[in-house]
C-alpha cells in the first residue's frame, strides 16, 4: 500500500480528538482546573505504570492472569468443540440437552466466585471455577450452530459426488463450519479474560483484578488506573490477535469471518 | 424535480398540463417501496404521514379515506405494508402522495420492481386515479412501450446530465387498454419513433 | 393478520420455540445423583435438598427478599437509566457520520475495558453506597445500547431519509418519526446483549463491597462457611437470570410486533 493511500486510511479526526483529548486531560489536571483527589493525570498513570514495570510486580501480575486466561479458554475449547460437533451433528444429543444448556446459560460466571472460595480458597482453581462455565458457552453454541446451520444442498452436493463419511465431514462439515466456530473461540477468549479479571477480584489475590482492587484499596489511583489500562489493552491485542488468526486460517470474507 | 436528483437517461412522460407549478405542489413517489414506506406503521398511518402535521384530525380521516379508495386499499387500511406484496405496498405509496391531493406527482420507476401482470393492472390503475382525480404525473420509465401506454406527451432524455432530447405527443384514444390498444398501429409506431430517439444518442 | 391479536401468537410461538423438555434430563440426572451420594452431608458438596433447606433459613430470618428486591431495583433502574442515555447519546452519534468517526477510536477503547475494572475506580470516586452501584451498573450497560444504536442511526436506508426531504420534514420530525422508530429494533438487541453484564456487574459490585444484595447473602454466607445456602442462592441467582431473559424476550416480541419478521428473526 503506497504512502497516500495509507495516509488516508488513518482516521484522522478520531486520532486526533485521542489526542487532543489527552492533552486537555493532562492540562486540566495539572492546571488545577479538574481537582480530584483520584483522578490523575495521564502523564501520573504513565509514570506509575513505569513504576509497576519496573518493580517487576505488573509483569507477574500479567503473567498470571494470562495463565489463567489460557487455562480457562483451553479448557472451554477442549470441551466444548467436541460437544459442540456432537450436538451438531446429532439431533437426538439436541433433544436430550438443549434445555439443560438454556437453563445454565445465563448463569452469570461471578456468582461462581463464592462456591470457588468455599471449595478451593484464594487459588488458581477458584479463578478456573468462576471461569470455566461462562467460557464455555460461546464455543460450544457456536460449535453447535455452525453445524446445524450448515445448508442441506451441502450435504446434497457431497452425496453427488459420493463422499465417503470422513471425506464429508473433513471437506464440508469442517470448513463450513470454521467461521461460527472461530467467532465462537474469540468471543471466549474476551470473556475469559473478563471473567479471569472478575475472579482475582473478589476471588484469588493475585493477577490484574487484584492488582486494581488493591491500588484502589492503597488509595493510588495512578497504579489503579495503570492496570485498567493494561486489562483493555491486553483485551484488544487477544482480541486483534485472534482475528489475525481467523484470518490465516479462513482466507474468505470478512463478513464470512464474522467480523463486525 | 422533485428537489432530490436527477434522472440519467430514459423516457419521461407528461399526463395533461404543462409542468410550471411550484415544487409545494410536486409530490414524489419512488421505486423502492419497501425502504419508502414506514414499515412500523399502519397502511392508513403512512397515507396519513404527509398530512398529519398540516391538517385537524376529521380533515385528515377524510382524506386518508378518500386516498385509500383511491387507491383500492379500503381493506388494508389496518395491516402492515410487510404484510403487502409488492404492488400493493407501492399502491400506500401512492395513496400516500394522494393524500396530499397534489398538483402534480412524480412517479420515479414505480412499477420497475413489479412483476409483469401487477406491473400491467397497476398501469390501468393509474390512468383510473388520473381520470378521477386531474392529478398531472411525472412519470419516470426506463420501458418505452409503458411510456407510450400510460403518457400523453413524451420527453426522451439524453446524456448525463439529462437534457430533453425530443418531445413526442401521443395521440392515443383514451380509454387505454391493455391488448387493443397496444395492437394499435399508431402505438408500434410511436414505439418505433421513441426507440430511434434514444438509441441515436447510444454510441 | 390483525396485529392486535398478534402478541398472543407471539407467545405462543415462543413456547413453542422452547427446546424440549426432556432437555433438562441431564439437569435432573445431575441433581438427583449429587443428591443420593451426598447423603453423608459433606460440607463442600451438600445435597441438594440442604440447599432448600439453607434458603429456607435465609428467607425467614427476614434476610433473602430484602436482598432480591435489591438487587432487582438497581438491575431494572439501571437498564432504564442506561436505554434513556444510551439512546440519547447513540442517536446524536448516529445522526452526524463526522462526529461518530471522531471518537469512534476513543469510544473503542472504552469499551475494550471490561466493566468490572471500572468497579473499583467508582469505589474511590463515589464511596462503598447504593449510588455507586448504580452508576456502575449505568456504565456496564449503557456500551451496547449507545453502539447498537449510534451504528442503527447511521444505518437508516437513504431512502427514507428522502421520503423525509421529500416530505419537508423539519429536523425534529424527521428524528421523531423516521430515525427513533428505526433504531427501536437495534435499542432493544443492545438493552438484550446488555443483561447479562449487567447481571455480572450487579452482583460483582455486592461481592466485592456487600452493599445490600443477592451478591452480598452470598459473599456472606461463603465468609461463614454456609455452603447450603451459597449453593442455594447459586441455584436462585439462575433462576433469577432465566426469568430476566426470558421476561425480556416477551416484552421484546411484543414491542416489536409492528416490524417486519426479518427484523424480528435478526433480534434473535
Amino acid at each position: 500500500m503506497d504512502k497516500g493511500r495509507l495516509i488516508a486510511r488513518i482516521n484522522w479526526p478520531g486520532t486526533t480528538v485521542l489526542v487532543f483529548g489527552g492533552l486537555a486531560w493532562e492540562a486540566a489536571v495539572r492546571s488545577g482546573l479538574l481537582e480530584y483527589e483520584y483522578l490523575p493525570a495521564p502523564s501520573a498513570i504513565a509514570l506509575g505504570w513505569g513504576e509497576l514495570a519496573k518493580e517487576g510486580i505488573l509483569g507477574s501480575d500479567i503473567a498470571h492472569t494470562l495463565i489463567s486466561v489460557a487455562i480457562g479458554w483451553a479448557a472451554a475449547m477442549v470441551l466444548g468443540i467436541p460437544l459442540g460437533f456432537l450436538l451438531g451433528l446429532s439431533a437426538t444429543a439436541r433433544r436430550y440437552c438443549l434445555a439443560s444448556i438454556e437453563v445454565l446459560r445465563p448463569m452469570p460466571g461471578v456468582a461462581f466466585a463464592p462456591v470457588g472460595l468455599l471449595l478451593f480458597g484464594f487459588s488458581l482453581k477458584t479463578e478456573m471455577v468462576v471461569t470455566i462455565l461462562p467460557v464455555l458457552w460461546p464455543v460450544l453454541v457456536n460449535t453447535m450452530g455452525g453445524i446445524t446451520g450448515i445448508h442441506q444442498r451441502l450435504y446434497d452436493v457431497g452425496r453427488t459426488f459420493r463422499l465417503s463419511r470422513k471425506d464429508t465431514i473433513l471437506s464440508i462439515i469442517l470448513p463450513a463450519a470454521m467461521p461460527p466456530i472461530v467467532v465462537g473461540a474469540r468471543i471466549s477468549l474476551g470473556l475469559a479474560l473478563v471473567l479471569a479479571v472478575v475472579a482475582e477480584m473478589v476471588g484469588n489475590p493475585e493477577g490484574l483484578g487484584y492488582g486494581i482492587v488493591r491500588e484502589q484499596q492503597a488509595l493510588q489511583p495512578d497504579r489503579m488506573f495503570a492496570y485498567i489500562v493494561t486489562v483493555g489493552f491486553i483485551g484488544i491485542v487477544l482480541n486483534a490477535g485472534m482475528l489475525a488468526v481467523a484470518e490465516a486460517l479462513l482466507p474468505t470474507s470478512r463478513q464470512l469471518r464474522g467480523e463486525p | 424535480m422533485g428537489g432530490l436528483t436527477s434522472t440519467a437517461s430514459g423516457s419521461v412522460l407528461v399526463h395533461g398540463k404543462k409542468l410550471d407549478g411550484p415544487p409545494d405542489d410536486v409530490v414524489m413517489v419512488f421505486q423502492d417501496y419497501s425502504n419508502a414506506l414506514l414499515q412500523w406503521r399502519t397502511v392508513a398511518a403512512n397515507v396519513a404521514f404527509g398530512i398529519e402535521r398540516n391538517f385537524d384530525r376529521k380533515e385528515i380521516e377524510q382524506r386518508v379515506r378518500d386516498a385509500l379508495a383511491l387507491a383500492g386499499l379500503e381493506k388494508n387500511a389496518e395491516d402492515y405494508p410487510w404484510q403487502l406484496s409488492g404492488g400493493m405496498q407501492q399502491r400506500v405509496q401512492i395513496a400516500r402522495a394522494l393524500a396530499l391531493r397534489p398538483a402534480v406527482m412524480l412517479m420515479d420507476e414505480p412499477f420497475a420492481a413489479l412483476d409483469a401482470m401487477t406491473k400491467a393492472s397497476m398501469q390501468d390503475e393509474l390512468l383510473r386515479v388520473r381520470d378521477r382525480t386531474g392529478t398531472s404525473f411525472v412519470f419516470i420509465t426506463h420501458d418505452i412501450e409503458e411510456a407510450v401506454y400510460l403518457g400523453d406527451r413524451i420527453a426522451v432524455l439524453k446524456g448525463s446530465p439529462g437534457r430533453i432530447e425530443q418531445i413526442f405527443d401521443i395521440g392515443l384514444p383514451a380509454p387505454r387498454d391493455q391488448l387493443s390498444t397496444r395492437q394499435l398501429p399508431k402505438f408500434l409506431e410511436y414505439r418505433y419513433d421513441v426507440h430511434q430517439a434514444i438509441g441515436r444518442g447510444h454510441g | 393478520m390483525r396485529y392486535t391479536r398478534a402478541w398472543q401468537q407471539y407467545l405462543k410461538l415462543s413456547v413453542a420455540a422452547l427446546p424440549p423438555a426432556r432437555g433438562l434430563l441431564p439437569l435432573v440426572v445431575l441433581l438427583g445423583a449429587w443428591q443420593l451420594l451426598q447423603s453423608g452431608k459433606s460440607p463442600y458438596f451438600p445435597p441438594p435438598s440442604d440447599w432448600w433447606n439453607g434458603l429456607m433459613l435465609l428467607s425467614k430470618s427476614g434476610r433473602l427478599y430484602p436482598a432480591l428486591s435489591a438487587t432487582t431495583i438497581t438491575l431494572l433502574l439501571g437498564l432504564v437509566l442506561a436505554a434513556a442515555v444510551g439512546t440519547g447519546v447513540g442517536l446524536f452519534i448516529g445522526v452526524f457520520p463526522r462526529l461518530s468517526r471522531a471518537i469512534g477510536p476513543l469510544l473503542e477503547f472504552l469499551r475494550a475495558i471490561p466493566p468490572p475494572a471500572i468497579i473499583p475506580v467508582a469505589i474511590l470516586f463515589l464511596g462503598y453506597d447504593e449510588r455507586m452501584k448504580l452508576t456502575v451498573v449505568v456504565l456496564a450497560a449503557i456500551w451496547p445500547i449507545l453502539l447498537n444504536t449510534s451504528s442503527a442511526a447511521e444505518r437508516v436506508h437513504p431512502l427514507l431519509l428522502d421520503v423525509a426531504r421529500s416530505f419537508r420534514l423539519s429536523a425534529v420530525d424527521r428524528m421523531r418519526l423516521i430515525i427513533l422508530p428505526s433504531v427501536v429494533p437495534a435499542i432493544l438487541l443492545g438493552i438484550r446483549v446488555a443483561l447479562p453484564v449487567t447481571i455480572v456487574v450487579t452482583l460483582l459490585v455486592e461481592i466485592l463491597t456487600s452493599i445490600e444484595g443477592i451478591g452480598a447473602l452470598m459473599i456472606g454466607a461463603q465468609r461463614n462457611f454456609q455452603s447450603s445456602q451459597v449453593y442455594g442462592l447459586l441455584v436462585l441467582i439462575g433462576l433469577f437470570g432465566l426469568l430476566v431473559n426470558n421476561i425480556f424476550a416477551v416484552f421484546e416480541a411484543i414491542l416489536l410486533r409492528r416490524w417486519p419478521p426479518k427484523i424480528q428473526s435478526e433480534n434473535f
